[in-house]
């Protein structure tokens, strides 16, 4: 006898995430955001990296990719050069994108393709049975630190927003709408899109529960923040433990990737041209010595 | 008169010092007037300092590779002679500056000159020096001044300014040496026999060249050398030829990149040397297991770990071959030389599409950097989009009802596919095991249905490779004849060329065999050509000590090698040295 039936995804895939999972609202807010914003699914591609969230391909009917560890940003960087129309939108995880994967983060920022990367944050390693993520907190117990945590916790939101990225916000998996309008403010955003999802990990982690995020938690557009206002978002960057501010910390339109290389500019989608082969005659000309 | 059918010219001092231009501009001099050449250099990882050297070497037939003997030596510093002196003769000529360069070898023919003194009354650069040894050199061996110089002015193209002083240094140079009464007879080249359209290109350059062809639109690279030179020419390209290239953060972006574009639907590729291959590795495993035609340059230089950065080794035709975990398809093909890279770039792009596999195109140092003269390009090839259909012929069949899965089973494992965006299809690829929808599966019967699927292709490609393409090239005396047999691969192919040539002087008949598609491994066509080898004395002819080739053939098709010849200090034999090896070999 079952106590717990798993849900069923669009694709048919049975969703495997534990029940309460901070995943389900990730997944609600982000087909919400698709659907409000009218954009078919084959249009859409989702990257995801390894980790729990990297089941996240298997639940959504649009185009993905399940890549390896650590690596979603390099492959939503390529994709949008290939075909600048798909919304491409990246999910990574903690350990994903802040631990194995951090060395492409300052690099999507500084190539900034139009594209949002969403990373699931809670805190520890899930799908590996509960090690300690970059955003454990110091003190945390879990599998690798059971004497609690003693390195310092990744701080994402200052580190993006040190590189210059273009939109910086961060969500909460308990609280779908703010989180559904903040995935479209993203997606709309032209640029590169960094949200930053605190998502308690039901199972592995005793600290971040809802209850703990729901009453620290309060939202930067109900005090008055100004997201132009790059010094601003970063001391709000730097509020953590009594009071964690919410979405939109920063925003600013910089020129894409897509503005920046000709070959994506001047051209159609990479990714619909026919075949066909070059010319390079003159090339042995210019280059290598064409002697007749 | 002291004529020859080939000559051979070293410039070395200082890295700086101009020497590696000054012999490229001797090459394209001797490829103008109709003769063959190749360029080679050797120089350590540092910018300023050191010492590098480049030779050239020109001939009225096909140069294959460099041989044990300089005629000409200009030495820019005295390491030129200290680290060379093994390739000079009694009858080779120096040309230095006897102010810079005191200790030169006793047996040398010696003609100094005053290079600095030149450039001081003449008010010239100390940078055009080696414009000044080109003409030194031009006027030794009697070359025409005026092709020489339409040489110098295609080098410095572009810049009126550096072309006028880089000429007037060059006539000096010639002046000087041919007002000078020499105590020696320099060489002369027998007569050029043109031979139509050339170029002077590398390895590296024909592999881009052969990318631009094959409509590559994504080229993303780490800086590693000696792959460096065709991320260099590739990023050119971004406005002369609308190919996106990007420097990647690492070499795992960069595979991760490439490998990105290519699901979406566009031809892309990445290149690196042996330690960037290995960050590569993970994705090489993910494009087995999206089954995308990633095309990866692997410019092998010296190991293990950093090894000789700057100099030339095959030690990785096994690690490439077998990079990645787990089990998946792919094709390596090592280039036979400059020319033939140009062909076989083009030909992997379509094989690798044709079966949704991805390729790796493995090339040394040596081939990568090195110059060669070789028969202008074909613009008629063919383009193949294999597998995929283009966005509207994909409409069209979903609107007729086709349902559309990326990785449908099919009877020979290629899958038809579409760009990402196409309306009505979904792209989903799973770096896990999945179903024909790539969706996530770990039920056995799909296990053993998609792993079987991906691996059947390798039957397929191997029968495509040996039927239509040239897998396995032969020269020298056919193996019927011969006395013995090089077994070689990619630029180990060269020198056993020119050992040919000695070894016909010695009686001794020298049939050779090198393998240009290594995986998968030609075993049909190599039991073939090597049935005709029976009972005699192979030789595997590799720039590593192993003997990779040998092992794999063996591993393949139970065949034997003899012995190995093998070379690792990152230097490629020398024709005669290579003979002299085979020679001493045979008596054991």
């Amino acid at each position: 006898m079952s106590v717990f039936r798993q849900p069923v995804s669009d694709t048919g895939a049975v969703i495997t995430w534990c029940p309460g999972c901070g995943n389900f609202g990730i997944l609600r807010a982000f087909k919400k955001a698709i659907n409000d914003l009218g954009i078919p699914p084959w249009k859409v591609v989702v990257v995801t990296g390894i980790g729990c969230h990297g089941k996240f391909h298997n639940y959504v009917n649009v185009n993905t990719i399940h890549t390896i560890h650590g690596r979603v940003a390099p492959m939503i960087t390529a994709i949008k050069a290939a075909n600048k129309e798909l919304t491409v939108i990246g999910l990574a995880g903690d350990g994903d994108q802040y631990a194995i994967g951090v060395g492409h983060l300052p690099h999507i920022i500084r190539r900034n393709p139009d594209v949002t990367l969403i990373v699931h944050n809670n805190s520890v390693f899930g799908l590996t049975t509960g090690q300690a993520s970059p955003t454990s907190e110091k003190g945390q117990i879990t599998r690798t630190t059971p004497w609690g945590q003693w390195e310092e916790r990744f701080n994402p939101i200052a580190f993006v927003l040190s590189q210059g990225a273009s939109f910086v916000a961060r969500g909460f998996a308990g609280d779908v709408d703010h989180l559904t309008w903040l995935i479209k403010e993203a997606i709309k955003h032209k640029g590169f899109s960094f949200i930053d999802v605190l998502q308690p990990c039901v199972t592995f982690d005793r600290i971040h529960t809802y209850t703990w995020y729901r009453e620290r938690i309060y939202k930067l557009e109900e005090t008055g923040h100004d997201p132009s206002d790059w010094h601003a978002a970063m001391s709000k960057a730097y509020e953590w433990g009594d009071k964690i501010p919410i979405g939109i910390f920063y925003r600013v339109e910089k020129p894409t990737m897509e503005d920046l290389l000709d070959p994506i500019k001047k051209n159609p989608p990479l990714a619909y041209l026919h075949l066909k082969p070059k010319m390079i005659t003159d090339l042995l000309e210019k280059y290598f010595s064409l002697t007749e | 008169m002291n004529n020859r059918f080939s000559v051979q010219i070293l410039v070395g001092g200082p890295a700086g010092s101009g020497n590696i231009t000054s012999g490229i501009v001797l090459a394209r001099a001797f490829m103008y007037m109709g003769y063959y050449a190749v360029g080679v250099s050797e120089y350590p990882s540092l910018i300023r300092g050191g010492h590098t050297a480049y030779w050239v070497r020109a001939g009225t037939e096909k140069i294959y590779e460099l041989e044990d003997h300089t005629d000409i030596v200009v030495a820019f510093d005295e390491a030129t002679f200290q680290r060379h002196g093994w390739e000079i003769h009694d009858d080779s000529i120096a040309v230095y500056d006897p102010q810079v360069v005191k200790n030169v070898p006793e047996k040398i023919k010696k003609t100094p000159m005053p290079f600095r003194k030149l450039l001081r009354e003449n008010g010239l650069k100390p940078i055009t020096m080696n414009m000044m040894a080109v003409g030194a050199v031009s006027a030794l061996l009697g070359l025409p001044l005026d092709i020489v110089l339409k040489s110098v002015e295609y080098q410095f193209r572009g810049k009126e300014r550096v072309i006028e002083e880089n000429k007037k240094s060059c006539m000096i140079g010639y002046e000087y040496i041919s007002s000078q009464p020499l105590s020696i007879e320099p060489p002369r080249l027998d007569e050029p026999k043109p031979w139509g359209k050339r170029i002077m290109i590398t390895g590296n350059e024909a592999i881009a060249v052969g990318f631009v062809k094959g409509d590559l639109r994504m080229y993303v690279a780490y800086p590693m050398t000696p792959a460096s030179p065709l991320l260099h020419f590739m990023v050119r390209m971004i406005k002369e030829k609308d190919i996106v290239t990007i420097q990647a953060e690492s070499e795992i972006a960069a595979a991760q990149m490439a490998l990105a574009a290519c699901w979406t639907g566009i031809r892309a590729a990445t290149g690196t040397s042996g330690g960037g291959f290995a960050l590569m590795n993970e994705t090489l495993s993910e494009a087995g297991m999206f089954e995308a035609p990633l095309i990866i340059v692997v410019a092998m230089r010296p190991g293990p770990s950093t090894g000789m950065a700057t100099h030339s080794a095959q030690e990785d035709l096994l690690y490439s071959i077998f990079a990645g975990h787990g089990e998946f398809p792919r094709i390596v093909v090592a280039p036979a030389d400059q020319e033939d890279a140009y062909y076989r770039a083009v030909e992997l792009l379509n094989l690798a599409w044709k079966w949704r596999v991805p390729g790796i195109i493995l090339e040394d140092k040596h081939l990568a950097e090195s110059i060669r003269t070789v028969p202008a390009f074909r613009e008629d090839l063919v383009l193949e989009k294999g597998a995929l259909l283009y966005k509207e012929e994909a409409e069209e069949k979903i609107r007729n009802g086709w349902k559309y899965l990326p990785y449908q089973v099919t009877e020979n494992g290629v899958s038809p596919w579409v760009p990402t965006g196409t309306e009505g299809a979904l792209n989903k690829s799973d770096s896990s095991e999945h179903d024909e929808r790539g969706i996530v599966s770990e039920r056995p019967h799909i296990a053993n249905m998609m792993y079987k699927k991906r691996m059947r292709k390798e039957k397929y490609i191997l029968e495509d490779l040996e039927k239509n393409y040239e897998v396995i090239r032969t020269y020298g005396h056919p193996l019927e004849e011969a006395d013995t047999v090089i077994l070689t691969w990619g630029s180990a192919a060269w020198a056993s060329l020119e050992a040919k040539k000695h070894l016909d002087k010695e009686g001794l008949k020298l049939g050779i065999v090198q393998v240009i598609y290594l995986w998968p491994f030609p075993k049909n066509r190599f039991n073939e050509i090597m049935g005709k080898a029976s009972g005699k004395p192979v030789f595997t002819v590799e720039y590593n000590l192993r003997g990779q080739l040998g092992l794999l053939a063996k591993m393949v098709t139970g065949f034997t090698v003899t012995d190995h010849i093998g070379k690792i200090d990152g230097r490629p034999f020398r024709g005669r040295q290579l003979a002299q090896e085979i020679i001493s070999r045979l008596k054991r």
